[in-house]
């Protein structure tokens, strides 16, 4: 005679886990995500202010033909995020070699290297530290009298009438350097977690046959280490295009630099150049800055799409074995 | 079965979870932003006025008698009777907190909330809005830098003061032009507690080696206007000290000199944009004292600048306040510079800032909010103390003559080492005159701000080529405002 077992599903309680986190995602992030390009097609027409003020919002496309592509905006949007993109690629540009570099490092198995523990927190700790205090930190540090501009001034490289922070291209790269110190070391624990997925035994074939370890480097580890990169890639690109911290309170918005006949300031990312037309205020204008969101959205997705197919594993489509 | 259940309450607590941040949120308390650390950094661009200090105002005299308002009895009144005063950092709150030590039965019904932000900051006057929209801990009493004032007096969130009962009788004793400048439409929108004449702080030592005086008046025709000023200048460059600490430490007194508002109102309801000499005569001043070397090159609330009053610098452009709020210097640190202060009325007659306070339209107890300002900005005796303690110049001129014919010198004012302030203040304050500022000012000198940087910088080859960024800054960012 056969028992019937009694199977309990626990399948749906799954599901149920997964409630919360959809309550929390429907309202607080995809209807606020909707509601802004809902506004962005309402364009803000205001005659007069404070109580005088007759506001009328015009459905169309006005926010986009007048702002962002129009010159009533001024071109802020795009100056915006290019300086944005440069910040970022400043940044990230030297993280991911040099994350790379200590990854390949601190992994290598027949390198057997003291203290790596420490070295693995000393780098890391960067990133624990608020960025207000580090923003404000590298502030002082630059400042007329501050250390480093000091420091600079007696080895010869600044003359003594030189301000580093009224110059943009100078402040800008401090906040790109503030931003690579700050999340080197977040990259290169997350490249050592990836190396540590590859199977020691492709190394030691690789030995075997006579590799150098360059050539291990290039022709295992970092074709195996794609998932990762891609990883690391589009999570820094949509970190990168959304600074905010450390350039507001660095320097505001920073210098005005002249390109061309354009004025920018040299250190407004996308997302400062927003909130200063959600501040209340005179300058307050919900529809324009939700355009200008709706565009860093669309910039965001493209730049994602691209690393996306950039670092894609191809399937190859097996035809069986034999 | 048990783990059925287990499962359950564990997904049931979870969504429960979610839920609990569904409370009422409190006043978003901004420590991040500019948290003002030190005293010193009291505020970013901070409080500014523009005005046209030349004329001399026919300034009523002080009233003795000025109405009194009687203090409202606590019979009755429960939780809901309670209110909040903001502001974007201590000095409202220390304030009204000694007016609440003389009346120790209005404590438990008023609570002081402080953002932490800079002044000028959108972020104070976004708070404030979010604040009254949900309803939490609404404003009852929202202090306003005197440069975004109008932001708040010209808005529809706050009430006429008459409506909690302060009348122009009890308001008899205050400068005219606050009267003037928290009026709209004919009705009192705020009061303040505090005038705010500028003045020129300067370091006595150092007056004494180049000068060979360091007698206000004797220093004051030093400095009488410009050209005297930057005489002045020279001589302290060739002793080797610098004349202020950076290029913009002349603009509040610059920019007081405006003609005209920089932005009117045409007959159609549109507004248009209209700068005047003011604007780029400061930015030439700049330019000659960062060019000329006369500076140490640091911006106005900075490390470098609060590091100069104990350092080679000889004066800073000031006012009533910087005495208590911005002389960064102690009897006890190792360069101390204390006592080493004195003040004169500089090469024009200014002033610089102030904070009016309104009153929120919803606020539960109208009759508690109308009393803490009486007593705050119309009660002789209570600004009396105010002023002996902390050194403040209040807004009332007969507490004021009082002090000075008193003599007395608040304990913050020793920094001055021995100077009474108050007569040069009394002398300076009926000439202010604030008819020309708009509620676009806080926003255009920000502009400035960043032009005259530009334009030190070289970014901007002529002070044209400033006003014209200027212009396009404007232009763009407010499209309420026409820019020809």
């Amino acid at each position: 005679m056969q028992k019937k077992r009694k199977t309990v599903e626990y399948g749906k309680y799954g599901y149920i886990f997964l409630v919360p986190f959809f309550l929390v995602f429907l309202i607080f992030q995809l209807y606020p995500l909707l509601y802004t390009f809902y506004i962005s097609f309402f364009k803000q027409v205001q005659l007069g202010h404070g109580r005088k003020a007759v506001t009328e919002m015009v459905p169309g496309l006005g926010n986009y033909t007048d702002y962002v592509f129009g010159s009533l905006g001024g071109g802020e949007v795009f100056n915006a995020i290019i300086v944005t993109i440069v910040m970022w690629l400043l940044n990230f540009v030297p993280q991911i070699l040099l994350s790379l570099l200590l990854a390949g490092w601190f992994t290598d198995a027949f390198n057997k290297l003291r203290g790596e523990g420490a070295y693995k927190v000393i780098m890391y700790m960067p990133n624990i530290i608020t960025a207000a205090t580090i923003a404000v930190l590298f502030y002082s540090f630059f400042d007329v009298n501050g250390s480093i501009t000091g420091l600079l001034k007696s080895v010869g490289i600044l003359n003594d009438n030189s301000d580093i922070l009224k110059s943009g291209y100078a402040s800008l790269f401090i906040i790109a350097f503030i931003q690579f110190w700050m999340w080197y070391g977040n990259t290169m624990i997350v490249l050592i977690a990836g190396i540590m997925g590859i199977s020691p035994s492709l190394y030691e074939a690789a030995m075997v046959d006579g590799a150098t370890p360059t050539q291990q480097f290039w022709l295992i580890t970092m074709p195996l280490l794609k998932p990762i990169l891609q990883f690391t890639l589009v999570t820094s690109a949509i970190g990168g295009l959304q600074m905010y911290d450390i350039p507001q309170l660095f320097n505001k918005g920073g210098p005005v630099v002249k390109w061309g006949a354009n004025s920018v300031n040299s250190t407004q990312t996308i997302i400062m150049l927003v909130k200063s037309y959600i501040d209340a205020g005179p300058k307050q204008d919900y529809g324009r800055a939700a355009a200008y969101s709706v565009i860093l959205f669309i910039i965001t997705l493209a730049i994602s799409m691209i690393f996306f197919l950039a670092t894609s594993e191809k399937k190859s489509k097996s035809s069986g074995v034999g | 079965m048990k783990k059925r259940l287990l499962a359950l309450s564990m997904a049931m607590i979870m969504v429960a979870g979610t839920l609990t941040a569904c409370t009422p949120e409190q006043a978003p308390a901004e420590g991040g932003e500019e948290a003002t650390e030190a005293p010193a950094e009291g505020g970013e661009t901070a409080t500014e006025a523009p005005a046209d200090g030349g004329e001399a105002a026919t300034e009523a005299p002080a009233v003795q008698d000025a109405a009194t308002m009687e203090a409202p009895s606590t019979e009755g009144w429960d939780e809901s009777k309670k209110i909040y005063a903001y502001s974007w950092n201590d000095e409202f709150g220390s304030r009204l907190q000694m007016v609440l030590d003389e009346y120790p039965e209005y404590a438990d019904y008023v609570e002081f909330i402080n953002l932490g932000v800079s002044g000028t900051d959108g972020t104070y006057q976004t708070a404030i809005e979010t604040a009254m929209t949900s309803g939490d801990k609404y404003p009852s009493l929202v202090p306003a830098d005197n440069d975004v004032a109008k932001n708040f007096t010209e808005g529809v969130d706050f009430m006429p003061v008459s409506e909690v009962g302060i009348t122009p009788e009890m308001y008899a004793n205050a400068y005219q032009y606050t009267v003037d400048y928290a009026t709209v439409d004919g009705e009192l929108m705020a009061v303040t507690w505090q005038a705010t004449p500028g003045c020129l702080i300067y370091r006595t030592d150092i007056a004494e080696e180049v000068l060979g005086t360091s007698d206000p008046a004797e220093v004051q025709e030093a400095v009488k206007d410009w050209d005297a000023f930057f005489a002045t200048a020279d001589k302290m460059k060739e002793a080797g000290y610098k004349m202020v600490s950076g290029p913009d430490e002349v603009k509040y007194a610059m920019w007081d000199q405006q003609t005209q508002p920089w932005v009117t109102e045409n007959a159609d309801g549109s507004e248009s944009l209209t700068l005047d000499s003011a604007v780029t005569d400061y930015l030439e001043t700049a330019k000659k004292l960062y060019d000329g070397d006369y500076t140490d090159k640091s911006s106005m609330w900075s490390d470098g600048w609060n590091a100069n009053y104990e350092g080679k610098v000889f004066c800073y452009f000031g006012c009533t306040w910087s005495v208590y709020w911005c002389i960064s210097t102690s009897p006890d640190s190792a360069t101390s510079t204390y006592g080493k202060f004195h003040i004169c009325q500089g090469p024009v007659s200014y002033h610089w800032g102030g904070t009016y306070v309104c009153v929120g339209k919803d606020t539960p107890n109208p009759e508690l909010c109308g009393f803490l300002l009486y007593e705050l900005c119309c009660d002789k005796d209570m600004m009396y103390k105010i002023s002996a303690e902390t050194a403040d110049f209040v807004n009332n001129k007969a507490a004021m003559e009082q002090i000075a014919a008193d003599g007395v010198i608040a304990d913050p004012a020793a920094v001055l080492g021995g100077q009474n302030p108050v007569e040069i203040w009394l002398q300076s304050a009926p000439g202010i005159d604030l008819s020309n500022a708009t509620y676009m000012d806080s926003a255009i000198k920000a502009i400035i701000d960043k032009a005259s940087e530009g334009y030190n910088s070289g970014t901007y080859a002529t002070a044209d080529d400033a006003i014209q960024f200027i212009k396009d800054e404007v232009a763009s960012g407010y499209t309420n405002i026409t820019v020809e």
